[in-house]
């Protein structure tokens, strides 16, 4: 099979396509088609040896979250699972940049027909860690909320549920919703402060504004009209 | 609530100012990071949303598995927008 092999610490040039040999999954594993592969921020911290935890060991595939189609079964592995069309999150395991990834049974959700593949894997990490935000930000229908970097993989899913959810003014929604969506991405707020761009260190948000000029300012103009109600922010920067 | 740093930049909250305000801080991703609990329990929930029309995961155009290099660096460039998946 086709995957991608990493054997340095480094850029992104160190992320090599190659043949390597299918996956056998062992016992109480399966092994699944991949459709889709999530990729996050932090995928491309751990590719350079400097994210949170302890660095993986190498040479590694990375990818920790995988959909597609369950093609092989290890031992004691029930037989229904043949053929179904999952999603998993692969932990720090990884592999999931690869046409084939095994996984441990347990891990599996099985996807409805009418879920795509790439976006059962855009729930199953980013969805679940948004769940947590919106847990502790418990949003009422009385709350003025600002979801910063919006267009971003976590902050369009926790747009899309908070836009479910009434809040107020409700007048001044609609045409903010567009703005956040469209440009989120380049605007950063603090709870405390008015809207400002990330600071001079964040070079690649000030290519991101100077794309996006008028997204910019019309979202400054609206967060200044609505900073005397807001409650709660769902913050990225 | 704080949930990412693409800017490579945490935002900065002053202890004092949130104080002063009665404003409460919390990570979900991160280093200060609460830990999130059953994480199968939010995995069903999550697809659930999806499943029920909660949320409709925004996708960036995706980039083919050979791709990986790309959207790494198009992530760390802040050029994508919404989730990013390779398709082998």
């Amino acid at each position: 099979m086709k995957a991608i092999r990493q054997y340095e610490f480094g850029p992104a040039e160190n992320l090599r396509y190659e043949d390597v040999p299918d996956p056998e999954p062992a016992e109480g594993q399966v092994r699944v088609a991949v459709e889709a592969a999530g990729v996050h921020h932090i995928d491309t911290k751990i590719r350079q040896g400097i994210s949170y935890g302890p660095p993986p060991m190498l040479p590694m595939t990375p990818g920790r979250e995988i959909a597609g189609r369950v093609e092989a079964l290890g031992s004691g592995v029930d037989s229904s699972w043949l053929g179904r069309r999952v999603v998993a999150q692969l932990g720090l395991a990884s592999g999931g940049y690869a046409e084939k990834a095994v996984i441990t049974a347990t891990s599996l959700h099985e996807i409805p027909e009418q879920i795509s593949a790439s976006a059962a894997v855009a729930s199953i990490g980013t969805g679940r860690t948004a769940l947590v935000a919106l847990d502790l930000a418990a949003v009422t229908d009385q709350d003025v909320v600002l979801v910063t970097a919006a267009a971003s993989g976590m902050g369009n899913l926790l747009f899309r549920r908070l836009a479910g959810i009434s809040a107020r003014p409700r007048s001044a929604w609609p045409a903010a919703r567009r703005k956040w969506l469209g440009c989120a991405n380049s605007v950063r707020i603090s709870l405390w402060t008015t809207a400002r761009p990330a600071g001079p260190t964040g070079s690649g948000t000030r290519s991101a504004i100077g794309r996006s000029p008028s997204c910019w300012t019309g979202s400054a103009e609206t967060l200044s009209t609505l900073r005397r109600d807001y409650w709660a922010a769902v913050a990225g920067s | 609530v704080s949930f990412g740093s693409a800017s490579e930049e945490p935002s900065t909250l002053d202890e004092s100012t949130l104080q002063a305000r009665g404003i409460g801080q919390s990570w979900v991703v991160g280093p200060k990071a609460a830990p999130m609990g059953d994480l199968r329990v939010l995995e069903t929930r999550a697809l659930a949303a999806t499943t029920n029309g909660d949320w409709d995961p925004l996708l960036n155009p995706p980039y083919e598995l050979a791709e990986a290099a790309a959207a790494h660096t198009a992530v760390e460039n802040r050029g994508t927008v919404g989730k990013v998946v390779l398709i082998p």
